[in-house]
């Protein structure tokens, strides 16, 4: 099996960083989590205000003595986290400006095994779901140290999906997560962003923690063309495009940043953490600006 | 004007214009595929943008064509207006300098002359070294100045000193003529002709002959080989008077008779005085009044002195252009003038020797007219046997006359002649035309078919005529055609009106053509026609003079009518040694009349020509026979004033020479005029120097260079393909 994209580098920059999730999952290990069940763990966590009708048990006597005020101690029990990590191997996912550059399924790919590695460094279980229009492989979340060299194995030989439908593998996948956790999806969203919002509204509902990772190709974005080309839809062949795109930069450049705007705010309405990365971009800045930002939030 | 290149072989740089379209079409042609993610916001944008995006793509095309061919152009060094230089860069220069009168016209410290002289001194001196220079100067002939072209650093100032105005007028296709010859030597082509003038005579259009003559010119000129003709025009609008023409009395005069001369003056002032002298003394002085710059006349009253040749002028105060203040002329005065009367033979021989004399006269109602269509009657008019006659009247019978007898005479008169030979004919035609004048009168009904058929012809008539013939109820009035015609001035109303009760019975009804009707029957029947024949003039009475046919001979102006005519044809006849010509042709006199006697002249040995005013001393006159005349000829004149012919002590004949009356115009001829002119004789005059300097000169004669220009239109036009590319890039 060939690890090579965690590199020891890598491995050790993210080990400085600790994922930190935003809600308390369900969890069998005590780890760096949060547990949603306070009361009775090892680590005391606060002192809350005795409201009358509540249990006594939790009653910090010592505090009632001296103060005559009422008082419970809360705990904070240390739980493990169940990720499910969703790749999109989508055609467009293949997609490359140029050919210096890892594709956006390369690069998906790498981050996820990141993540992978990083979760189950903590005794996470981590699980793993390819699909393009459909779910195409699916392995369960585990926390064993031999879930890593699962998952990468099948990150590996990720498959070579074809057209993309989001809404309705993410309706499938939501369904088939019983047990709450974090759900990190990998995909470039170019989809109907109705179906995608749709379907992410569905892990939500669920009560999972999202965090998406749209992955873009930098010419995606800037359409850095410099004359003129008859572009090839990846997904579908047969449609194809004849133009120039220094003519057409400015239009396309505008639409679409409207697009990603729109996902933008529908997902900070789903209190889900939408992350942009482009396939430009360093894998360690990326993941280490996320989870930077989630140790500063919680 | 031309565009000319300094590097023609660098034009071929051009065709990298063609490279931005063969990399256009290739770029279509092979366009790369690229793999795209998601073709859904490409096609949303190019929709939007597919509608300027192809217009846009062929300014690009154009923009870059455009620039690339503006740096071709400007590395072959485009030089426009300017003539493609020899080789080793040296250039024909040939001055074409007008030396009319004009030119004499005092500016600041010199005339135009001297400043188109200096003018060219100084082009000369501005020409690059290796160049050659010829100057021609324009004048009623044209003559170069040089034997041959010489190196523009040989010419020097006194050089052209030699070049002096005339008093005439310039003659611009002799000078076109003048040039093509010097193009033909011109050591290299192609060359440059610098026409320096005030453009006067030459901008404006001349009659259909000059015209033909200049577009000969020119296309001698173009054939000669290369050459452009650049126009410098010297001198600015003046205020300029002088005396445009003289008029004399247009009838022979005698001793004694008191007559008016006229003359056409232009006004340099409001108010001018002119003064009329005979041989050298004044006679008279005349007021013009006027507004300056108007032409106005005035009239000298004058009581014609002794016969003989006299030399007359009409002098203003001296101007600015002296040459037209002081118009000669020559009045000659008849001491008897020479008629020959022709007429058919008598048939009546009751009529033979019936002599109409003054005292007869009264009784001519009772009487008829006697002679062939009352030929006597005519004799008896011109000279009356009682009194001192102007006229010496010789009569002879038509078939008797010789050709001889013509060049004798003053004026001929032919009263109903029989047909003449076709040779006498002849000889009268010829005669007529080389200045003759005579009379026909033409009543006689048996003639008709000679008239139709051989005389009218003849006199470039129609051969339409119809004899009528009326009766006494049907008789018919005369009408004066042409009142202010000298045959009936002085004339006054009374003696008009006599002659308009005389009755017309029996005449030719004929159509006058181009002659000139001066009195019609109430029917418009031409009575008196005028008409040229060459030089000549002659006057046709379609009538005789017997009673059947009209009652002129009874009327009370008779007489003074018939005089009249003879005197009015003794002063259109070129004989008599008097003449006047502009400056620039030959003087030339006929010697008719009885003035002299051929035979005489071809015995003189000593004919000779002089200008002693104008310092022109005594040259052999040339003697010629035009018509069986005797005319003497010399050199052309290039100065107004008196040219006197002599055979030995005798002076034989006068000739005034003067100025045009064009060149005393004050105002400049238009450039604008000159080119139209030329170009429609076939000459692009492509360059114009305008008012400029030695400086403006060698600039139009090497031209603008527009490299520069190029070169920055290349700039502005590749700042305009990276805008409008950046622009759509950014779009």
């Amino acid at each position: 099996m060939n690890t090579g994209f965690l590199t020891p580098e890598l491995v050790s920059q993210l080990g400085r960083l600790d994922l930190i999730a935003r809600l308390v999952v369900e969890g069998f290990l005590t780890g760096l989590h949060k547990s949603p069940f306070h009361g009775f763990s090892a680590e005391f966590a606060e002192y809350r205000q005795y409201i009358p009708g509540e249990p006594i048990n939790n009653l910090d006597w010592r505090v009632y003595a001296k103060t005559d005020r009422p008082y419970l101690k809360v705990f904070a029990e240390e739980t493990n986290l169940r990720a499910m990590l969703l790749v999109d191997c989508s055609a467009s996912m293949r997609f490359s400006g140029d050919k210096r550059r890892i594709t956006k399924a390369g690069y998906a790919r790498l981050l996820a095994a990141s993540l992978s590695y990083l979760l189950l460094k903590q005794n996470d279980a981590v699980g793993l779901v390819t699909f393009d229009e459909q779910m195409l492989s699916r392995l369960p979340a585990r926390s064993v140290r031999r879930q890593l060299f699962q998952v990468l194995k099948v990150l590996e030989d990720l498959p070579r999906g074809a057209g993309t439908r989001l809404g309705p593998v993410l309706h499938e996948v939501a369904d088939r997560i019983h047990r709450r956790g974090l759900v990190l999806l990998f995909s470039d969203l170019l989809d109907d962003p109705d179906e995608v919002i749709a379907g992410l509204k569905h892990f939500r509902h669920r009560g999972h923690e999202v965090i998406v990772f749209q992955i873009l190709d930098p010419r995606e974005v800037d359409l850095d063309y410099s004359r003129e080309l008859n572009f090839v839809s990846l997904e579908d062949p047969d449609q194809t495009l004849r133009t120039e795109p220094a003519h057409i930069r400015h239009d396309y450049c505008e639409r679409f940043e409207a697009w990603r705007s729109d996902l933008r705010l529908q997902c900070r309405r789903q209190l889900v953490d939408l992350v942009e990365i482009t396939t430009d971009t360093p894998l360690e800045l990326g993941l280490g600006a996320y989870l930077q930002k989630r140790r500063r939030l919680y | 004007m031309p565009i000319t290149f300094a590097n023609p072989a660098l034009l071929f740089g051009a065709a990298a214009a063609a490279l931005p379209v063969i990399i256009h079409f290739l770029s279509r042609r092979k366009i790369r595929r690229v793999e795209f993610s998601d073709l859904r916001f490409l096609s949303e944008a190019r929709i939007q943008q597919s509608r300027s995006l192809g217009i846009r793509r062929w300014l690009l095309l154009l923009l870059r064509v455009l620039a690339i061919l503006c740096v071709a152009l400007a590395l072959a060094q485009p030089q426009w207006g300017g003539l493609a230089p020899t080789a080793g860069g040296g250039r024909s220069v040939l001055f074409l300098i007008d030396v009319s009168a004009s030119m004499q016209t005092q500016e600041g410290v010199g005339t135009r002359l001297s400043a188109a002289r200096d003018l060219c001194v100084g082009m000369i001196r501005s020409l690059p070294r290796g160049s050659t220079v010829q100057v021609v100067a324009m004048g009623a002939a044209a003559q170069p100045l040089f034997a041959d072209w010489l190196p523009a650093g040989g010419v020097r100032e006194p050089e052209l000193a030699a070049l002096t105005a005339t008093d005439g007028s310039s003659d611009l296709a002799g000078g076109l003529r003048a040039v093509a010859e010097q193009l033909a030597v011109a050591p290299r082509l192609p060359a440059e002709i610098v026409l320096l003038g005030d453009l006067q005579g030459e901008s404006a259009g001349g009659s259909e002959v000059d015209d033909q003559q200049l577009a000969t010119a020119v296309d001698r000129l173009l054939a000669a080989g290369e050459s452009r003709l650049l126009i410098r025009r010297v001198g600015e609008s003046v205020a300029n008077g002088g005396v445009l023409a003289v008029g004399l009395p247009q009838r022979a005069v005698h001793a004694g008779e008191s007559v008016s001369i006229t003359a056409a003056v232009r006004l340099e002032h409001d108010e001018e005085v002119f003064r009329l002298e005979i041989d050298g003394r004044q006679i008279a002085e005349a007021v013009a009044v006027g507004q300056g710059g108007t032409t106005s006349e005035v009239r000298f009253p004058l009581t014609v002195p002794d016969a003989g040749l006299h030399r007359g002028r009409v002098v203003k105060e001296s101007d600015k252009l002296p040459v037209d203040d002081d118009r000669p002329f020559v009045l000659q005065v008849h001491d008897r003038l020479s008629v020959l009367l022709v007429h058919g033979a008598d048939r009546d021989a009751s009529s033979r020797g019936d002599r109409v004399s003054s005292e007869r006269r009264p009784n001519l109602e009772q009487s008829e007219v006697s002679g062939r269509g009352g030929w006597r009657y005519l004799a008896e008019a011109l000279a009356p046997g009682d009194a001192p006659a102007l006229f010496s009247v010789r009569s002879i019978v038509s078939g008797e006359m010789a050709a001889g007898d013509l060049a004798r005479a003053d004026v001929v008169f032919f009263v109903d002649p029989d047909p003449l030979g076709r040779q006498l004919f002849g000889g009268l035609l010829g005669w007529l035309a080389q200045g003759g004048a005579a009379a026909f009168f033409l009543g006689d009904p048996t003639l008709e078919a000679y008239l139709a058929q051989t005389l009218l012809p003849g006199l470039e008539l129609p051969a339409e005529l119809r004899f009528r013939s009326r009766s006494h109820a049907g008789r018919e009035k005369a009408v004066l055609a042409a009142p202010q015609h000298p045959i009936f001035q002085g004339f006054d109303d009374d003696a008009l009106a006599t002659l308009g009760d005389v009755d017309w019975r029996r005449y030719f009804a004929v159509a006058e053509n181009d002659a000139q009707v001066l009195l019609a029957s109430t029917s418009q029947a031409p009575l008196l026609l005028e008409g040229r024949h060459g030089q000549g003039t002659f006057l046709l009475l379609p009538f005789n003079l017997r009673l059947s046919a009209s009652n002129l001979a009874l009327s009370p102006m008779s007489l003074p009518l018939c005089q009249r005519l003879a005197t009015y044809l003794a002063s259109r006849s070129a004989g008599g040694g008097a003449g006047h010509i502009t400056v620039g042709q030959r003087p030339a006199v006929l010697l008719g009349g009885n003035r002299i006697d051929a035979d005489g002249l071809a015995d003189a040995a000593d004919l000779r020509i002089s200008a002693t005013e104008i310092g022109l001393p005594a040259e052999p006159a040339e003697l010629d026979w035009p018509g069986g005349l005797p005319q003497l000829r010399g050199e052309l004149a290039w100065s107004a004033g008196f040219y006197t012919f002599t055979s030995g002590p005798d002076t034989v004949g006068v000739v005034a020479a003067v100025t045009p009356p064009g060149e005393s115009d004050p105002n400049l001829g238009r450039v604008d005029d000159l080119r139209d002119r030329l170009a429609a004789a076939g000459l692009d005059a492509t360059g114009d120097l305008g008012t400029g300097s030695a400086e403006t000169f060698v600039a139009a004669l090497t031209g603008r260079d527009l490299s520069p220009w190029l070169l920055v239109c290349a700039l502005l036009l590749l700042c305009a393909e990276l805008r409008l590319g950046r622009g759509g890039r950014r779009a």
